[in-house]
């Protein structure tokens, strides 16, 4: 099925569209929400969550990359759920070092509270990622979006683990000089 | 801990999503420039230093092994031609700096170094370190350049037994409302960075002491300035440009969305000759990165650097963000 179909199953409150959403990108939205959550249980409450706002938002969403639309949701659901859940338990785990990695290099709580202004900084963040190389915008962007491991990335993209280790130093320092620049250090 | 920085993470255009899920076009240069391990910093201006008595001494170029790194052999042989590589060493009982060439326009002041390692010391920082900290100032009154006035662009991973380490260090003309003089001395000190390439302190050996140079008056690059219809300006050298054309800040998601389609965020470029013949970024040599230049404290720019030397007296015109600059 079309996204195109897909979204018209959806704008007329089509049962039958969740089903072809989960057939169409259950994996995909499974993938992304594992990498975050590391959890079975939660990934699935997390899949739930989306399926649910998918279907609260279009209409009158209509997005034109239902893909990335949807892996945005996802993204944002499962980070929420790990924030929820890691208010209740604090523990040691991989998105714990994940911010390790990015608060020694980008930014500082206090700054970050300055922004109030999501598209000047949309806008200066895609300008940033714009200003990497490609290889170096997908390693940064696979860890820190898609949140796969340092193993996983050098796997996908057939590169030493070292290599990745140190692109991804690089651009968090890249990244400093933004938040630097934006006046958010 | 701080999380909100997953929030601007989570704000990546779509059109890079793809790109990390290797979907679609991903460009692929066979001679990739990289950013250094450690951006070279600059003290703070209020940390004038009083530089020490460094072993400067002019060598004998013995190689071009580390301007190869990032231009292609046409450019080096013009540069080579118009006295644009340098070979001026300082060195201590640890390192040889050699700075290998010196060229710059209206913008950028841009160096390239070869490091030697001369002990294992030297080698075992350069491979667990991989980059330097630096001072910066005008050699006249030891006045220090401004923060971020300093971009390093790196090179290969450094391993034991390499015979050296490159990088290019370009000065950045303007910041914002400040400015860098080309026509003063300038002079860099290199220091030991204080964290390794896992952020773990190093062990301070005074590793870089005495290791400074003064950048040598260079002959200027050829430019040219082209303009759009609608009156923006294309700073066209022989190794990049820079584009006087800001990069808008949408008010709305409707206005962000707009300007996405507009192409405002999109950096590919076309240089058109005189011939007919035209090169884009997605040709050989043509694209070795680019990065974004504050114009004023509030506007930003566009550098484009070229791993080639363009003749820019036969260019008729440049296509960037939508417009094409021409000549007046």
């Amino acid at each position: 099925m079309s996204n195109d179909e897909l979204i018209a199953l959806l704008e007329v409150k089509d049962k039958n569209a969740l089903v072809e959403l989960e057939n169409k990108y259950g994996g995909y939205c499974k993938s992304i929400a594992m990498n975050i959550l590391r959890s079975r249980e939660d990934t699935q409450e997390c899949l739930n969550d989306v399926y649910l706002s998918v279907w609260n938002s279009i209409p009158p969403g209509k997005p034109e990359d239902l893909k990335m639309y949807i892996a945005e949701i996802t993204r944002n659901t499962a980070i929420n759920l790990w924030r929820r859940k890691h208010a209740q338990k604090r523990g040691s785990g991989h998105i714990e070092l994940l911010l390790e990695e990015l608060s020694d290099e980008a930014a500082s709580e206090s700054a970050l509270e300055k922004l109030d202004d999501t598209l000047a900084l949309r806008e200066a963040f895609n300008s940033f990622l714009g200003s990497l190389k490609p290889e170096q915008r997908r390693i940064f962007l696979l860890r820190y979006w898609y949140m796969h491991t340092v193993r996983e990335i050098a796997q996908k993209l057939e590169i030493s683990q070292s290599k990745v280790k140190v692109s991804l130093h690089r651009t968090r320092v890249k990244l400093k000089k933004l938040l630097e620049r934006e006046g958010l250090l | 801990m701080n999380n909100k920085i997953l929030d601007i993470i989570g704000l990546a255009d779509e059109k890079y999503l793809h790109e990390a899920q290797g979907e679609g076009q991903i460009k692929q240069t066979k001679h990739r420039r990289k950013i250094s391990a450690k951006f070279v910093a600059v003290a703070a201006a209020a940390a004038v230093m009083t530089v020490t008595a460094g072993a400067v001494a002019v060598a004998k170029l013995s190689n071009k092994e580390g301007v190869r790194e990032f231009y292609d052999s046409s450019a080096v042989s013009k540069m080579e031609s118009r006295g644009m590589l340098s070979g001026k060493t300082s060195e201590n009982e640890h390192f040889r700096f050699n700075m290998q060439s010196v060229i710059k326009d209206d913008y950028v002041c841009s160096c390239i170094f070869a490091v030697e390692p001369l002990d294992e010391k030297a080698q075992d920082y350069l491979e667990k370190v991989m980059g330097f900290d630096a001072d910066a100032f005008y050699a006249d009154n030891n006045e220090a350049l401004y923060m971020s006035a300093l971009t390093s662009w790196g090179w290969k991973e450094y391993k034991k037994g390499d015979k050296s380490l490159n990088f290019e260090l370009d000065i950045t003309a303007h910041y914002g409302k400040r400015n860098v003089d080309f026509s003063r001395p300038i002079r860099l000190e290199f220091k030991q960075a204080e964290n390794d390439l896992n952020n773990k302190p190093y062990k301070d050996e005074k590793l870089l002491d005495g290791i400074v140079l003064d950048i040598p008056q260079a002959q200027k690059l050829k430019d040219v300035k082209l303009y759009s219809d609608d009156g923006k300006e294309l700073y066209l050298s022989e190794t990049g440009f820079v584009a006087l054309v800001s990069m808008p800040i949408a008010k709305s998601e409707a206005e962000h969305k707009m300007l996405v389609e507009k192409g405002e965020y999109d950096l590919d470029f076309k240089i058109k000759f005189k011939d007919g013949t035209v090169k884009t970024n997605w040709d050989e040599n043509m694209e070795a990165g680019g990065l974004g230049l504050m114009l004023d404290d509030t506007d930003v720019g566009f550098r484009q650097a070229f791993r080639t030397m363009v003749d820019v007296d036969k260019v008729e015109s440049v296509t960037f963000k939508n417009r094409e600059f021409k000549r007046k």
